[in-house]
């Protein structure tokens, strides 16, 4: 799954430290949803939607025919 | 009530922890072991063998805690990395025992599995998180 966290993070001069923080996850764990290794959950998701103050489908885009980061 | 606490802080908590568990098991393992050797008996003898486990069941909980503060990935990779741990524990018991009781080999105590599960667990883990980075 792709997603645009790097992008919104960047618009708001935030470090991952920083953005792990208001997440309260680690900064690995920001580093691995960037870079795309990892899917977050959905309650995840939901957060990081709500801190950015966009709509889950515009940080997150699934393609049908791609496999997942984590099966 | 559990405090809030960063996954940094947790992991730093946990790992402290369980470095003060395995000091205070190998001091009463050799405390208790010395009075054991000078003749303690009847249920003294009981309580100064049985008394090391006390540090292991705290490192557990520690670990316990640790998994249910940590964040979802952390979690992730240590539960696929006990999974991994458990297979190479129950491998090396089934090989062991069967080399004990065949070929001679020298007899080991179930403690040595406890010892198999925490180095193959740090090590699965290790190599787990290599994916995600």
């Amino acid at each position: 799954m792709k997603n645009r966290i790097h992008v919104l993070r960047a618009e708001r001069r935030w470090t991952q430290a920083e953005l792990a923080d208001q997440l309260n996850v680690s900064r690995q764990t920001i580093n691995a949803l960037e870079t795309e290794k990892y899917d977050p959950s959905l309650q995840l998701a939901f957060s990081i939607s709500r801190l950015f103050g966009r709509p889950m489908d515009e940080i997150f885009l699934y393609e049908a025919d791609e496999p997942p980061a984590n099966p | 009530m559990t405090a809030r606490i960063s996954p940094a802080g947790a992991e730093r908590q946990a790992g402290l922890h369980i470095i003060i568990a395995a000091v205070a098991y190998l001091l009463l393992r050799a405390g208790g072991q010395h009075y054991i050797d000078a003749g303690a008996t009847g249920p003294l003898r009981i309580a100064l063998a049985a008394l090391p486990a006390l540090p292991v069941l705290w490192m557990l909980w520690s670990v316990h805690r640790y998994l249910s503060r940590t964040d979802e990935l952390h979690r992730r990779v240590h539960m696929e990395a006990l999974g991994v741990a458990a297979g190479v524990t129950a491998a090396c018991s089934i090989v062991y025992g069967l080399l004990e009781e065949s070929a001679g080999f020298p007899h080991l105590t179930a403690r040595w599995a406890i010892l198999v599960l925490g180095l193959s667990w740090v090590a699965s883990g290790f190599l787990l998180w290599r994916r995600y980075k």
